[in-house]
């Protein structure tokens, strides 16, 4: 039976020493740390588009990082299409990059302002010395329109500083789909934009995804992007994975607060009506308290909600919820639609 | 646009003189805002919404200008103002939000004594009595005084723009121009900040000219919305008026570009094309390389805004020609 | 958008053909027009040497002490020398030993610094360390220094210079690597699979030229002043009767200041600052229009 997960996430975790004072550093030796990523798992299928869901602070974007490993796990395991990838490095990891790759969130920055476009969607081909001198010109000129930038050969020779936000972000879709990974990350690729890009770009990546057979995991902290594109969706916050399953289950019946929390305060007139509101913002992920991380903000917390972490509760094959408190959610929202 | 309007611009132009030549921001932009109203200016990159702000409050960077308009605040023309005379004015009487708290606070200086030193400058009265003051303020606004002892890097993004607000409103300004004040913060963040400025709005009549791209922002805050596009108003209603009847299409195209909370998932609509450059705009409309609808007229001449129906304001030959759906 | 300010010669006509056009030219063209000028018209003179110097600037043409005139436009000196003859040549030596030693200085500093600020470590340190250590030494006192150790001709006081300004390259490439290093480009190459060496050559040092080249404008500046500073303590490269700038002005200084020959010390100090003036504005000129503060919309 072929394995229909192209990557698979098991109690990930990923802690970020804090840089201390000289001072600080002198008077206490306990070195603390930023939780970013707190043991979370989850996997995704080939061929879908998973969302990862969340505001800042919360570690999707560091989620991200660590798929595509430009960062190394401090715990857990991360699987590839069957292969362990946790802690390769050097050679094998250079040449496994081929198979997935990465968007970023600012076309500003992830280019490079000395190279012309040509020559950066053409470059990961001259790393991996695919194809003739010839061929590989001939595949950046095809990448080029399928991104939508025509002429391609003007494109080929112009430098990033003479491009709009939106084509930019095109040439760097261009360059990660150039060596035809099977896989994506795409961290925020239209928070930078004008919204009226915004929806080109998703549009694009949805075209591309479908021409190409990819499968997507998109990370953003925008709820209706990911509502219009996503097959599942996990909300993260602090760290930690608070609820996951299919578009509709998450979306249409969600059960934690934060998530509701999150969909209510979405500006804009269709929502229902009622909003669920919470006080107070993100804490810091450095002392992170025992019990469920959300309590001081929950405004459906027990006492058990301060002394037990949440596991997390089935509520179908595939919505699950990590909260204590699922029972009076749900009689208070039984639907967002 | 009636007579007991607190602010009153009209036809306001803007121009930036850049190495590539004249740049036009704002182009004969008239609005009027009344007391106690919230009126958002939503456009994107290139509109000229963040130049308004700064135009009225006269505080454009040096290669900015103003080339024509009028801008009446309580029956002053404030574009005739001395330099004098525009200190005493703002923060005082038209204070403004801007859109990143991080360089707005002074990162050296106690937010307390950040409060002291505005409301010093424009007021007489001793350090204690005027730190009382920021100390209600905070209070108020739902800030534990006690941060009035911290500097800007210890608190957080939210705390930030919630402290850049009470120093926008502790003169009680009649007017607050509030620039994408809520850019970078977190959905629930930003939610928390609205009802913050309309709860302002209600209690102390304040105006807010609320600037944003987010349409739906919009909507939650303000009672009318002014769409602009290359410099130019091209759209002017009441909320509920605009989100049912768009009848400019750039303004039909952001509401559809708005992705939308649903369980089914249709494909994102979007607008096609740039912005154009507002060095070389376009001939006639500006909006017409994008315009689904574009006529040959629309490409030589330049549409005038008309009040089609009652309060509501458009700048297109063909306003309403096409259903919204 | 479309804001390319491309450092080329092209880019310089542009600017000077604009003048035509209503746009004002901006105070970093002028500084690098008026510059670059400066430096293009000095090396013209050097260069020419030999077709436009009226006199043999080595032999006796005229009548000692001789204020200018028709004949000897910046007069003669002690030995009836022409010194209009002696500027035009004597431009050669502080030339070549400034544009050398900083060409020397920059192919040590640079890939130093390249390799220590992108490898870091120990490595790193200890380099910083003695790159520190001879900074903070006075340039002059230095080369002095050198020179007294490994002597005066023209190739040791090259060498001695090229010490001086090594640790300033170092420090502006190596600066620039731990903040271009931080970048999301650079990252970007990384998750391409990019090698260390492609990331280092493409990615990053490019991003360095625009510092490498204000740096090395102003320090061929500064090694012409060291340059000229130890020719006037007499411990300069300069084997008389060949002329140099420094070794006359040294020479002649006391008499002009006594007797009124201001001729002597005039030309040669006034040419020495020309020169520094044209390498310093075309440097902070270049340093304007890549470091631009944020002027335009």
């Amino acid at each position: 039976m072929m394995n229909t997960k192209i990557v698979e996430v098991e109690n990930l975790r990923k802690l970020f020493p804090v840089q201390k004072s000289f001072l600080d550093r002198l008077l206490s030796k306990k070195i603390e740390y930023v939780h970013a990523v707190d043991d979370i798992s989850f996997n995704i299928k080939i061929g879908e588009v998973f969302c990862l869901v969340g505001e800042s602070g919360c570690g999707k974007s560091t989620t991200g990082y660590l798929i595509v490993r430009l960062l190394e796990p401090t715990d857990g395991k991360i699987i590839f299409r069957g292969i362990d990838i946790t802690h390769i490095k050097g050679e094998e990891l250079r040449k496994l990059r081929k198979e997935f790759q990465i968007i970023f969130q600012d076309p500003y920055a992830s280019l490079n302002p000395r190279m012309k476009i040509g020559d950066i969607i053409r470059h990961p081909l001259d790393i991996h010395m695919i194809g003739t001198r010839e061929e590989r010109r001939e595949k950046v000129l095809s990448m080029l329109k399928d991104v939508g930038l025509y002429p391609p050969e003007q494109f080929y020779d112009k430098y990033p500083h003479q491009l709009s936000g939106g084509q930019r972000q095109r040439v760097a879709i261009a360059r990660a789909l150039v060596l035809q990974p099977k896989f994506l990350v795409a961290d925020e690729p239209t928070s930078m934009l004008d919204v009226s890009v915004q929806a080109n770009i998703v549009n694009l990546m949805m075209d591309l995804k479908r021409r190409f057979n990819l499968t997507y995991l998109y990370i953003t902290h925008d709820f209706g992007i990911a509502s219009k594109i996503c097959d599942r969706i996990a909300v993260m916050y602090l760290g930690k994975i608070v609820e996951i399953g299919k578009r509709e289950e998450v979306l249409g019946e969600p059960r934690h607060p934060y998530t509701i929390a999150l969909l209510t305060s979405i500006p804009g007139r269709k929502i229902a009506g009622k909003k669920l509101k919470i006080r107070g913002e993100v804490p810091n992920a450095i002392n992170i308290p025992i019990g469920c991380r959300f309590y001081a903000r929950c405004p459906y917390k027990k006492d058990i909600c301060q002394e037990l972490e949440p596991k997390f509760t089935k509520l179908s094959e595939t919505h699950y919820v990590a909260c204590h408190n699922i029972e009076m959610i749900k009689k208070d929202w039984p639907t967002l639609f | 646009m009636t007579n007991q309007e607190l602010l009153s611009i009209k036809n306001l132009s803007v121009v930036y003189n850049t190495t590539r030549g004249r740049l036009i921001a704002i182009d004969n932009f008239s609005l009027g805002l009344s007391e106690g109203e919230i009126i958002s200016v939503v456009g994107e990159s290139g509109s000229g919404k963040s130049t308004l702000g700064y135009a009225i409050l006269r505080i454009l960077p040096p290669n900015g200008k103003i080339v024509n308009g009028e801008i009446h605040f309580n029956g002053i023309n404030i574009i005739q103002l001395s330099e004098k005379e525009l200190r005493e004015l703002r923060g005082k009487k038209i204070s403004m939000i801007f859109q990143d708290p991080m360089t707005s606070l002074d990162p050296l200086m106690r937010i307390g004594d950040q409060i002291v030193e505005t409301i010093l400058e424009h007021e007489k009265m001793d350090k204690e009595e005027a730190w009382n003051i920021g100390a209600n303020l905070l209070e108020s606004l739902g800030i534990d005084s006690e941060r009035m002892y911290d500097f800007p890097h210890q608190l957080s993004g939210g705390m930030r723009q919630r402290i850049v607000i009470a120093l926008a409103i502790v003169l009680n300004p009649k007017v607050v121009i509030a620039d994408e004040p809520t850019t970078g913060l977190d959905v629930i963040v930003q939610y928390q900040i609205l009802d913050l400025l309309k709860r302002l709005r209600d209690e102390r009549k304040i105006s807010i000219i609320f600037i944003t791209h987010d349409l739906g922002l919009a909507y939650d805050i303000s009672d009318r919305i002014a769409v602009m596009y290359a410099g130019k108003l091209v759209e002017l209603a009441e909320k509920n008026k605009l989100f049912d009847r768009p009848l400019h299409p750039y303004t039909q195209g952001l509401l559809k570009s708005i992705p939308e909370l649903s369980i089914d998932s249709k494909n994102l609509v979007s607008i096609p094309g740039y912005p154009p450059d507002m060095v070389t705009p376009p001939r006639g409309c500006r909006f017409h390389p994008r315009c689904p609808i574009a006529m040959s007229l629309c490409r030589q001449k330049e549409p005038k805004l008309i009040e089609v129906e009652k309060n509501h304001y458009v700048r297109c030959f063909r306003s309403g020609e096409v259903a919204f759906k | 958008m479309n804001s390319d300010k491309k450092l080329s010669l092209h880019g310089m006509l542009q600017a000077i053909s604009r003048v035509k056009i209503r746009r004002p030219i901006t105070e970093e063209e002028w500084f690098i027009t008026i510059g670059g000028s400066i430096i293009f018209l000095i090396f013209m003179m050097a260069l020419l040497a030999p077709f436009i110097s009226p006199y043999d600037p080595t032999i006796k043409t005229g009548a000692s002490y001789q204020p200018p005139s028709w004949e000897h436009l910046m007069g003669t000196d002690k030995f009836g020398r022409d010194m209009f003859s002696r500027i035009i040549w004597g431009g050669r030596i502080p030339l070549v030993i400034g544009l050398v030693a900083t060409i020397f200085s920059f192919a040590i500093g640079v890939p130093l610094g390249l390799l220590s600020g992108y490898f870091g470590g120990n490595f790193d340190r200890i380099l910083s360390l003695v790159m520190d250590s001879i900074y903070s030494f006075p340039g002059l006192v230095l080369a002095i220094a050198l020179a007294a150790l490994l002597g005066s001709s023209v190739v040791n006081i090259t060498v001695a210079i090229a010490v001086i300004y090594v640790p300033t390259f170092f420090r502006v490439v190596r600066g620039q690597v731990l903040s271009i290093k931080e970048e999301l480009y650079v990252t970007a190459a990384i998750s391409i699979g990019a090698k260390r060496r492609t990331i280092i050559a493409r990615y990053i040092f490019p991003n360095t030229i625009p510092s490498i080249a204000i740096v090395f404008s102003l320090s061929i500046a500064d090694a012409i002043l060291t340059e000229a500073g130890l020719s006037f303590l007499g411990l300069g490269p300069v084997v008389p009767p060949v002329p140099d700038w420094a070794y006359d002005l040294q020479k002649w200084y006391g008499l002009a200041v006594s007797q009124g020959y201001w001729w002597l010390a005039f030309w040669p100090g006034f040419f020495i600052m020309l020169t520094v003036l044209g390498y310093s504005l075309f440097g902070e000129g270049l340093n304007e229009m890549l470091n631009p503060m944020l002027r335009e919309v």
